[in-house]
């Protein structure tokens, strides 16, 4: 070599600079990771409004996936607590949508009633059943308020199979999928009530 | 020395176009970026004279990946949410650094120059950050990278007729052998 010298600066350089990326790593993770719960905890609770709960509801799961309903699976349920009172049910759902599977956020009240359906994963059609995605989301919103009692199970199709709900126009399989999702939900929720949310008051 | 440094050197336009579509983004890449800049800038000329024409651009790579890494990091750590969007550009930025330091920026210009260089890109991505940002809520396609594009082409234009309008009077007046 020309220059021992630079050879010398250069294999200092590599050293200093895998040290240095090392222990940034080591100081950050900790932090990021944090962060990156924060994110997925945040984008996953949006189903709920912020005065709803107190406690960290994926941190309290009251029902282990994955369980076969009539149109769909349950993949979890998780419990939000409000001053030590169950407040409302989250349950994770996977329906068969039109291109793949459509995991959803159906949010349940301890009276039954639905807070909200989020869509977390879907992959159906740009432009047409893709309308799922996406918070708030207005279609989704008509859920909102509903239960098992009201509408009655007949009501619970979309406007062309007699019931009483809109569907995103183009994208007839997807709502329906979504739909019965939501209704095999709250079905499972009216039958396990007292697992549900009584998990926690015996905690 | 004479070479004027411009926008079109060290793959300043890449991010110009594609993280440009929020204001927040591009200042904080514009902000990690000086940070690196300046950071490979002054260790490289501690370095230069000791080192080969090949060790320099060993050393250059190095250092760069280097800060470019450790800056990824600490941006993750305090604004994770901000970085997802970004994560590539701060790939850039060491690539930046290097092509760069091969172009001769750090070993030929003057500190003025280097400043003006880092300010007129910072004014750029600011300016066309807060823009998109501003018409992006009306038309959703100039969030997209195409839109940034054409944002940028309009920009330019009006740039090329302000300065075309204005005399060459520096040009005009140079002494001619």
């Amino acid at each position: 070599m020309k220059n021992p010298g630079g050879v010398a600066i250069l294999i200092l350089l590599i050293a200093l600079g895998i040290g240095a990326t090392y222990f940034t790593h080591i100081g950050t993770a900790g932090r990021i990771e944090a962060q990156q719960h924060a994110i997925a905890n945040r984008s996953v609770l949006e189903v709920l409004p912020a005065d709803r709960y107190d406690n960290q509801p994926l941190a309290q799961p009251v029902l282990a996936g994955p369980l076969a309903l009539a149109h769909s699976t349950l993949m979890g349920g998780y419990l939000a607590t409000r001053n030590g009172q169950p407040s409302a049910v989250l349950l994770r759902s996977q329906a068969p949508g039109y291109e793949g599977s459509i995991e959803l956020l159906i949010a349940i009240d301890p009276l039954g009633r639905l807070l909200g359906v989020k869509t977390l994963r879907q992959s159906e059609t740009p432009g047409l059943g893709a309308a799922i995605a996406g918070w708030p989301n207005a279609w989704l919103q008509a859920f909102t308020g509903k239960s098992r009692q009201a509408p009655e199970d007949s009501g619970w199709a979309l406007s062309k199979d007699a019931g009483q709900f809109d569907q995103i126009a183009g994208a007839t399989v997807t709502s329906r999928a979504v739909l019965q999702a939501v209704h095999d939900a709250l079905r499972y929720f009216d039958e396990h009530k007292a697992q549900l949310t009584g998990v926690a008051a015996n905690e | 020395m004479s070479k004027p440094w411009v926008l079109t050197q060290g793959l300043l336009l890449v991010p110009l176009v594609g993280a440009s579509d929020s204001f927040a983004g591009a200042l904080g890449l514009w902000l990690a970026w000086t940070l690196v800049i300046l950071g490979h800038g002054s260790v490289m000329g501690l370095l230069r004279p000791r080192l080969t024409t090949y060790q320099r651009l060993l050393a250059s790579v190095v250092l760069a990946a280097t800060l470019a890494t450790c800056a990824g990091f600490a941006v993750q750590a305090a604004a994770l949410e901000m970085f997802q969007p970004l994560s590539l550009y701060f790939g850039w930025i060491a690539l930046s650094c290097v092509v760069l330091e091969h172009e001769g920026f750090f070993a030929e210009s003057s500190p003025p120059a280097r400043l003006r260089l880092v300010g007129l890109f910072g004014l750029w991505m600011t300016g066309l950050g807060a823009l998109r940002e501003l018409i992006g809520s009306d038309i959703p396609m100039i969030l997209l990278a195409p839109g940034g594009f054409i944002l940028l082409g309009l920009l330019l234009a009006a740039h090329q007729a302000w300065t075309a309008v204005t005399p060459h009077s520096i040009v005009e007046e140079k002494p001619r052998p």
